[in-house]
């Protein structure tokens, strides 16, 4: 069956770094659509985006621009790397501006090891991760609780892991929402979004999720002076893990979009350009209902990379033979990067009420505001934005430029260049996992497929992502981190 | 094959077409494209039998119900299977027999299937039987 290839619009350039398709290039757009992206990074991407980003253009409340951050590629709805902001009062919210993985995201932590005390133990250290935070289809974690606390958990957040074992207080002042979004209801969930997530808390998943031992190489620090003030130095060996809030939250975006399609059209006489931008106004009751379930979602996705943090720790501890605090094992930020917040940005001169949903997108706060943790206050919010397995991920901090710009954010990893299928063509996880041993990279992963679908030669240059960011001045890059170990589903 | 996996429809993820003589077969066509996503059916060995009852007043929103309890029994009682069957009761109400066993490591897993997603989705009868086009979110 043939599908329509999407024209390309008419592109107008801005700046070296910001592009323009007016709203006259379709019926019904409110706004312009915004591209942040080198001339290289916009020439490569598929015509796709600049359709779904232009039908996100057409729905009711958007303010400014559609937006579109520098990794973006096509999704469903919207495109990922997406940014739209909605007025409070008169704009949609919708499970597709946010994404089925409600909450996915980055953490970060520091060790006080240097390569040359991981180097020989990193055989020890995946294969003991790899059996203590399980990743792969289906497979449960080693948190067993029942339906009540489970739903303490969703509406407390990391606060609730904390309390109950798994992290240290200090752990919630470094995590995006202090670890819990507050307005989180499990009223608003269904009894299946919780019988898909109450067995996997403390798990990776698969796809591009992954957990990943890597090297602060001292020609990769690009600012020395926030780098020290964070906590990086030379030759330092971090962790980085990305995943989201599991089976929980990709069922409350499946329930919600089946709601908000059934009432959308006959309740609010919303029209739109794909199913999957389903969407009610902000205020109504099913909005606000979705709001406070997606909520749940997010403090899911902070639930699960808390418990995968405590166990983490619990594994350098005994790969080490020293306790937690003393190998230096803090974390330095967890940012999600499939949301919707609500936040105040000056519109037209007049503060407002904001909806900013981001998918696929880092929320990116300069210095000086308030959702900064206090010891980064000075330097901006960190950003982690994840590369492919092979060619290494970036730490950056938000700007003053990005919260006038894109609504306070900025990329989210490096994007696929490439489908699955074709990636399965080009390389096979057997001899990848080999070519990566022999460049320094120890990969254990439960699928050899799922490994040939993540080559590094399957995603976009980070590092061109990462320019594009810094030279429209929506981040800036602190330093970029190299993996020596990975484990994924 | 009764169903075929659409490399251009996707870039991060999984889309697949099935075309089947039966109404059935459309289901159980499109029940074992999302089996081969998520892991080798052939590893999978035959312990466990599930069954449910749906319905629903449309055919895209029967199959979209159908390929989510798949999902949903997946992630709730981490079950993967190698096999399905599809009894029509009524003009849109089914019943489903599906076997399987519980998610192991030795199994040859492959990626897991976040959700159903309503992009280009299309289920509808054709003059040749039915057609069904799906993308799994990965």
């Amino acid at each position: 069956m043939a599908f329509r290839e999407f024209p390309r619009p008419p592109i107008k350039k801005v700046t070296d770094t910001e592009w323009l398709v007016e709203k006259n290039y379709k019926e019904g757009m409110n706004v312009d659509a915004r591209i942040y992206a080198t001339k290289g990074l916009i020439d490569n991407m598929d015509n796709a985006v600049f359709d779904q980003l232009t039908n996100v253009a057409t729905l009711p409340g958007i303010l400014n621009y559609a937006l579109c951050m520098p990794d973006g590629h096509s999704g469903y709805g919207f495109p990922i790397g997406g940014v739209a902001a909605f007025d409070a009062e008169t704009g949609v919210i919708s499970p597709g501006g946010i994404g089925f993985d409600i909450g996915c995201g980055m953490r970060l932590m520091t060790t006080n090891l240097t390569i040359k005390d991981v180097k020989p133990k990193i055989k020890e250290l995946i294969g003991n991760l790899f059996d203590n935070v399980p990743a792969g289809v289906g497979r449960g974690g080693f948190v067993k609780i029942n339906g009540s606390d489970f739903k303490q958990a969703i509406e407390q957040g990391a606060k609730w892991c904390v309390e109950n074992g798994y992290g240290w207080k200090k752990d919630l002042e470094r995590i995006e929402d202090n670890g819990c979004m507050s307005g989180a209801d499990s009223a608003k969930v269904s009894d299946r979004a919780i019988k898909r997530g109450i067995n996997q808390i403390g798990t990776l998943g698969s796809g591009n999720h992954y957990l990943e031992i890597q090297h602060v190489k001292e020609e990769n620090i690009l600012d020395k002076d926030a780098a020290k003030k964070i906590g990086i130095f030379p030759d330092q060996i971090v962790v980085m893990f990305h995943c989201g809030s599991r089976g929980f939250g990709h069922q409350v975006a499946t329930d919600y979009l089946q709601t908000f399609l059934s009432v959308m059209e006959s309740k609010y006489k919303i029209k739109i350009l794909d199913k999957e931008l389903a969407c009610a106004p902000f205020s109504s009751s099913e909005g606000q209902d979705y709001f406070k379930a997606m909520q749940c979602g997010v403090n899911m996705s902070y639930v699960n990379r808390q418990t995968i943090l405590h166990r983490v720790r619990e594994v350098f501890s005994k790969v080490f033979n020293s306790d937690a605090e003393k190998l230096g094992l803090n974390l330095i930020y967890d940012c999600a990067h499939n949301t919707a917040k609500l936040e105040k940005y000056k519109v037209d001169g007049t503060l407002k009420d904001v909806l900013v949903h981001r998918k696929g997108a880092t929320r990116a706060f300069g210095p000086g505001n308030k959702e900064v943790p206090k010891d980064f206050s000075e330097l901006g919010q960190p950003i982690i934005i994840g590369g492919s397995m092979e060619t290494g991920s970036y730490l950056l901090l938000g700007t003053k430029d990005a919260e006038e710009k894109t609504f306070g954010s900025t990329a989210h990893g490096s994007g696929r260049a490439m489908s699955r299928t074709k990636a399965r063509k080009l390389w096979t996880g057997e001899q990848l996992q080999k070519d990566m041993e022999d460049k320094g990279i120890l990969v254990k992963a439960v699928s050899y497929r799922g490994l040939a679908e993540e080559a590094g030669g399957a995603y976009k240059n980070i590092d061109e992502v990462i320019q594009a960011t810094a030279l429209s001045g929506i981040s800036k890059p602190v330093t970029k981190l190299v993996p020596i170990g990975n484990i994924k589903g | 094959m009764p169903y075929k996996f659409v490399e251009k429809l996707t870039r991060a993820d999984v889309a697949f077409e099935c075309e089947s003589k039966t109404l059935s077969e459309l289901f159980e066509d499109s029940a074992q494209a999302l089996f081969e996503i998520m892991c080798n059916p052939k590893k999978i060995e035959s312990k466990i039998t599930k069954e449910f009852v749906l319905e629903n007043d449309t055919l895209e929103k029967l199959l979209f119900n159908f390929l989510d309890e798949i999902i949903f029994l997946k992630d709730s009682e981490s079950m993967l299977f190698n096999s399905c069957t599809v009894e029509f009761v009524d003009d849109l109400k089914l019943k489903a027999t599906l076997t399987g066993d519980k998610v192991s490591l030795d199994q040859e897993l492959r990626v897991d299937a976040k959700a159903v997603t309503m992009h280009k989705f299309e289920a509808k009868k054709t003059e040749k039987g039915y057609f069904a086009r799906v993308i799994i979110d990965i």
